[in-house]
């Protein structure tokens, strides 16, 4: 085993390889607050990539509902069991150690990686794998809410729906591999038929390599690398790659972003690229929309960060569920990314405005006041919004698009009656 | 990204080897020993033609058996295997064609690898190349290509129960799993280029296969299909027992193909993974170096 440096625990921790970084990291960021589970991320991966024979229960990109949907089923609360089973209550932060290098504080618990050690098993990492019935529905439970000691029949609490959380609630959660740093699925596969890419940091399995062992499906605690029965070998997002290479028709054959993020249109998903240092930490750049909400401000926060692989899907954690849940899926940052969403600042704002405002690959933004559009008070505390206007630049600096806080009004014609099309 | 193994077993090999003289000269008295366990295998000869695909032919009973002890693989990570703990080894030669047959216990027939908590049943053969046996046999090298240290490439002929199914009975597919399953369409259906795998070239995810897959590695974590294909078999389970034949032409013109003449004694290994308890890869029961004599 090596020793790695991982920022998202605050510490060193143990891996089989030794660190190596790629030059830009594909990455995410999910604003839950705004998901609707309409899937059409899901239908768009579906109808790009896994339309074929032996793909049939692939969903390299889902939408479960949480607390009780998973796919497979309970994927994440039974690696926290395993976990917690090997070292039982000891995934504590120390959320007073935060750091320049260690912004959530330090995990004092075990990784994937470490629990396997702990627990004395010959395998690169804690794992299980979910059998066939655990992967029939991309989205089960769908909008099932958490229930409260009521009556039979009686359709709502009156108090369930009272903020700042509610009693009774449920969110989206929309997932996909998150090309993790360290990822689990590299550690575990004895073929070494996975492999991270320099360019990118997107994670590939080798499909002239790969001989079906599935302990990259045993092992990733997301449970993303998925069994083609047909082809006998395994198979995973793949980060629609070509797009991210610039190989997009549509869009002038430059970095676009992949087929999911592009399709939503709840607008909750902005992909781009972070650039890395030598040493694996983030380029400080607070003109890339991604450093800022990951690291200047912090209000999108990895998912199970715990897990000790570093994955690079981010999440703005939505705001009405109990926090001890999310404190669990998203670290000790939570409040306060909440707080900051709830009242968000003058360049937050600007930034939300970026999310699906185009399908090229936005790198660097920047923000031109505009007029003041009106003030109140959130938590207590003057708020006040402006119509900025907001420019998205591409990896090569020209401008991509550009918009404003406000929407514009387009007011219909006079020659063309309501319904006309 | 640039991932280096730092595997703590090989680690663990080198420092042992740096820093205590003594230690590596009596590992190397003991990996030698160990090249050539204590049984061995006759090829006999006999004239005509050989059962190269048929565990049950009558002629099998002029070949003289041997017990094959097999253990766990313990050196590399996943470790594991070792639920069939021997095997029963007979071998016949008439000249050109050279063939084993393997027998051993296994209490269920895995050939259905379509679910994701499904495996195989599989067995195996290792031959030196000229290169030598680089120590070992199948128990200490996890992937089955010579021992980490001083990995050397061996010649691996691997049969799969899966394999045979799909060229014997029928290429499997999901919907066989699941009768009532529904799907509306396949777009491009039939070109391969939408299976990756297949794509790919990888010879699992072919539609037509090897009977035997002939393979080579060079150290842990290298198998890869050989170019060359003339290994044939085929196995046939009945009462709780796999009864497998492994055959090839003695010599062929492909240099990284074990060679075979008659009055030699080289290496041989075995393995078997038993799908049943989720045996694949290092997970195995497997065999040190035996001695096999083509007589």
């Amino acid at each position: 085993m090596a020793t790695v440096y991982n920022w998202q625990l605050g510490r060193n921790m143990s891996y089989p390889y030794n660190a190596a970084f790629p030059q830009w990291q594909f990455a995410f960021v999910f604003n839950l607050n705004r998901c609707l589970g309409c899937q059409t991320c899901t239908m768009a991966c579906k109808s790009t990539w896994t339309f074929a024979r032996g793909q049939e229960q692939m969903w390299w990109n889902n939408v479960e509902t949480k607390p009780y949907g998973g796919f497979p089923q309970h994927w994440d609360t039974k690696i926290l069991k395993i976990i917690n089973d090997i070292a039982p209550g000891a995934a504590v932060w120390n959320a007073a150690q935060v750091g320049p290098n260690a912004p959530y504080g330090v995990f004092n618990g075990y990784t994937v990686f470490e629990a396997a050690t702990q627990a004395g098993i010959n395998e690169q990492a804690v794992g299980y794998l979910p059998p066939d019935k655990e992967w029939r529905f991309p989205n089960i439970h769908e909008d099932a809410a958490t229930g409260y000691a009521g009556k039979a029949g009686e359709f709502s609490n009156p108090t369930g729906t009272t903020l700042p959380t509610h009693s009774e609630w449920f969110f989206y959660l929309p997932r996909l591999c998150n090309h993790c740093q360290y990822p689990a699925c590299v550690a575990a596969c004895p073929r070494k038929a996975i492999y991270k890419r320099p360019e990118d940091g997107i994670v590939l399995i080798d499909q002239s390599r790969c001989r079906g062992y599935k302990k990259c499906i045993e092992q990733c605690p997301y449970k993303k690398p998925m069994y083609n029965p047909y082809t006998r070998i395994s198979e995973k997002c793949i980060a629609c790659y070509p797009r991210i290479e610039g190989k997009e028709p549509l869009t002038g054959n430059v970095p676009t972003e992949t087929r999911c993020m592009s399709s939503c249109p709840g607008k909750i998903r902005y992909q781009s690229l972070a650039q890395l240092n030598t040493d694996g930490t983030w380029v400080n750049n607070p003109a890339s929309p991604l450093y800022y909400m990951v690291h200047v401000e912090k209000v999108a926060l990895p998912l199970y960060p715990q897990f000790g692989t570093m994955p690079n899907g981010y999440y703005i954690p939505p705001r009405w569920v109990p926090r001890p849940y999310l404190v669990q899926m998203f670290g000790p940052a939570v409040d306060s990314a909440i707080a900051k969403y709830m009242a968000p600042s003058r360049e937050l704002v600007a930034i939300l405005q970026l999310f699906r405002a185009s399908q090229k690959i936005i790198y660097t933004y920047r923000r031109i006041d505009g007029p003041l559009l009106y003030s109140t008070t959130i938590n207590g505390q003057p708020w006040s919004l402006y119509n900025d206007t907001v420019i998205g630049y591409g990896k090569d600096g020209a401008e991509i698009v550009r918009v404003t806080v406000e929407e514009p009004v387009h007011t219909r014609d006079g020659n063309y009656h309501s319904n006309s099309i | 990204m640039k991932l280096e193994l730092s595997n703590r077993t090989c680690a663990g090999v080198f420092a042992a080897l740096l820093l205590v003289a003594a230690v590596f000269s009596y590992l190397n008295i003991a990996l030698a020993s160990a090249q050539m366990g204590g049984v061995t295998l006759v090829a006999r000869f006999v004239t005509g033609t050989l059962p190269t695909e048929d565990p049950n032919a009558a002629s099998w009973g002029s070949a003289t058996a041997v017990t094959i002890p097999l253990s766990a693989q313990n050196d590399l990570i996943p470790t594991g295997g070792g639920s069939v703990t021997s095997l029963t080894a007979r071998a016949l030669n008439n000249g050109t064609q050279i063939a084993f047959l393997l027998e051993y216990t296994d209490a269920t027939n895995n050939t259905d690898i379509l679910k994701k908590e499904t495996f195989r049943d599989s067995a195996a053969l290792q031959f030196p190349l000229a290169g030598g046996m680089g120590g070992g046999g199948m128990g200490m090298d996890a992937c089955m290509g010579g021992i980490m240290m001083n990995p050397v490439t061996v010649n691996i002929w691997h049969w799969k129960a899966d394999w045979d199914y799909d060229r014997l009975v029928k290429y499997q597919e999901p919907k066989d799993d699941y009768p009532n399953m529904v799907v509306d369409s396949y777009p491009f259906d039939g070109n391969a280029t939408y299976l990756a795998g297949r794509a790919a070239g990888n010879v699992f995810s072919q539609a037509t296969r090897p009977k035997v897959e002939n393979t080579n590695a060079t150290g842990p974590s290298t198998t890869a299909t050989a170019t060359s294909q003339t290994v044939v078999g085929k196995g046939a389970y009945a009462s709780g027992r796999w009864k497998v034949v492994l055959s090839r032409p003695m010599t062929t013109t492909t240099t990284t193909d074990a060679q075979f003449a008659r009055g030699q004694t080289t290496g041989i290994a075995f393995a078997v993974w038993n799908g049943g308890n989720n045996e694949r890869n290092g997970m195995k029961s497997a065999s040190a170096w035996q001695n096999l004599t083509v007589q």
